[in-house]
């Protein structure tokens, strides 16, 4: 049992690590962000099955921690990691269809 | 900047978006996009893993002398003078009971740190309140409802964990000045700066409060921070509780007391209208924040 | 009672990779965004690290300093680069006034 949730774990960091691919890609800050916080809610998930994997208790205030964060991270993203280029027109993500006037 | 001189153009932000002249684009494109330049020369990230590695094998080197030269018996006897210090979290009782001095210093490098920021504030606010925003950004007002409470619990709860399991006032007073963050960059909150009285005390308060316990218990076990029999809990209990508020209101202090030079930059609220001539020498082409932009 | 240690070591592996390739990416890039959430990825893996090395009081120091504080002090850094570079403040999403 051990093994497998052992291995849970590992089936999870690989998913992050995938995840990982978009901070680095982009194209948006947006989907550096959203990457950042799959890790957070996966990393949550790998210290829950770690608890019980490592039957260690205290892992569970670890991902507490994780997931308080995780909101400080994305507010902070929304009010201070977000802006426009210079001269960049509304709704102009890239993965938007542009306004036209 | 070379902006119209119509004053309502001091607000950068919106001269840039309309027009996008005297931008330097290239400074920005960087910051928020791909331009296909974007990794920097290899030899450098090379030049860096290089002078890395010595400093690693230093550092391996290092701990393994340490590890042989640690004394095989201290283990043994913190597990067995354990029930002495009053909780039942070895590190806690190291930390807070057998090197109490050791932890005293480190909440007095905090302090240091937190001055030395404050040094640098030239009395300019980057974070202001809004006004009546919270009604505009329900999304927003909902999170900060929801998080903000569990996080102070959380902390409480921490600090007290800290006596019996893995945790403390440091993890604690980390987690609070999160939440502070999280109220500070959500204009919920103004946090004073580090000038303010009320700051200052509780940020002294954590250094305060051991050097009072330590003095205080002195007459009674006659060596300083040796906690009387029976009396070891209370005070750890009460000094971590101490250190958790010191070490986020320093923490958020860190944050919100960021030197400020005058930028464009509609947020920044500015004390002295006049701006001050240091921070223009420093960023030659800002606007200095009009004091009656809305 | 090889097995689990055997899978345990496949996961310490994964986790020791993971922060050696984040820091090496933190390096090399020169966007300064994605070396900020590339920062927090590292502090939460540094997180677990210190989980698996049987050392939960220092990753809740390293997950709540580390990825969460630190990290939003970085982006507001970033935010006042920005801004002074001549990036508009307001929301991609927002419309003009």
């Amino acid at each position: 049992m051990t093994a497998f949730l052992l291995g849970v774990a590992i089936f999870l960091l690989a998913n992050v690590a995938a995840g990982l691919v978009r901070v680095i890609r982009g194209p948006t800050q947006a989907d550096r962000v959203v990457a950042a916080q799959l890790f957070g809610t996966t990393g949550v998930a790998i210290l829950l099955v770690l608890s019980v994997a490592m039957d260690a208790r205290p892992l569970r205030d670890v991902a507490l921690i994780f997931a308080l964060l995780a909101v400080v991270i994305s507010v902070a993203f929304v009010k201070r990691g977000w802006v426009r280029a210079p001269g960049q027109p509304s709704r102009a993500e890239p993965s938007l269809p542009r306004e036209e006037p | 900047m070379s902006g119209p001189t119509d004053p309502q153009a001091n607000n950068a932000t919106g001269a840039a978006s309309e027009t996008g002249t005297g931008v330097d684009h290239a400074h920005v494109r960087p910051l928020l996009e791909d331009d296909g330049s974007r990794d920097g020369p290899a030899i450098l990230t090379w030049m860096v893993g290089l002078l890395l590695v010595p400093a690693g094998v230093l550092l391996a080197l290092g701990l393994r002398g340490a590890a042989d030269s640690r004394d095989p018996r201290i283990p043994d006897l913190i597990a067995e003078h354990l029930p002495e210090t009053g909780v039942s979290n070895p590190v806690t009782g190291v930390l807070l009971n057998f090197r109490g001095y050791d932890t005293l210093l480190e909440v007095a490098v905090l302090v240091a740190a937190m001055v030395a920021v404050w040094s640098l504030d030239r009395g300019q606010r980057v974070f202001g309140l809004p006004a009546g925003r919270a009604r505009d950004e329900p999304v927003l007002a909902a999170v900060l409802r929801l998080a903000v409470p569990t996080a102070f619990l959380t902390a409480v709860y921490l600090t007290w964990l800290g006596s019996s399991e893995p945790a403390g006032a440091f993890q604690a007073g980390a987690l609070l000045a999160g939440a502070g963050v999280l109220l500070t960059v959500a204009r919920v909150m103004r946090p004073p700066t580090a000038a303010a009285l009320p700051v200052r005390i509780i940020a002294a308060g954590g250094v305060a409060g051991f050097v009072v316990v330590g003095i205080a218990v002195l007459p009674f076990t006659g060596a300083f921070l040796a906690y009387p029999e029976g009396w070891a809990y209370p005070l750890i209990l009460g000094l971590e509780a101490a250190l958790a508020v010191a070490v986020a209101v320093i923490l958020v202090e860190l944050f919100v007391d960021v030197p400020s030079i005058p930028a464009p930059d509609s947020t920044l609220d500015t004390v002295d209208p006049t701006g001050d001539p240091l921070g223009r020498a420093l960023a030659p082409d800002a606007t200095p924040p009009d004091p009656g932009a809305p | 009672m090889t097995e689990p240690l055997t899978v345990g070591f496949v996961l310490d592996g994964l986790v020791a990779l993971l922060l050696v390739g984040l820091v090496f990416r933190l390096l090399r890039t020169r966007h300064l965004f994605e070396a900020i959430m590339l920062y927090v990825a590292y502090g939460l893996t540094l997180a677990l690290a210190w989980v698996r090395l049987g050392a939960p009081d220092i990753a809740l120091a390293e997950a709540a300093l580390g990825a969460g504080v630190t990290g939003a002090l970085f982006l507001n850094a970033w935010h006042r680069m920005a801004v002074r570079a001549g990036a508009d403040e307001r929301l991609p999403m927002e419309s003009d006034p």
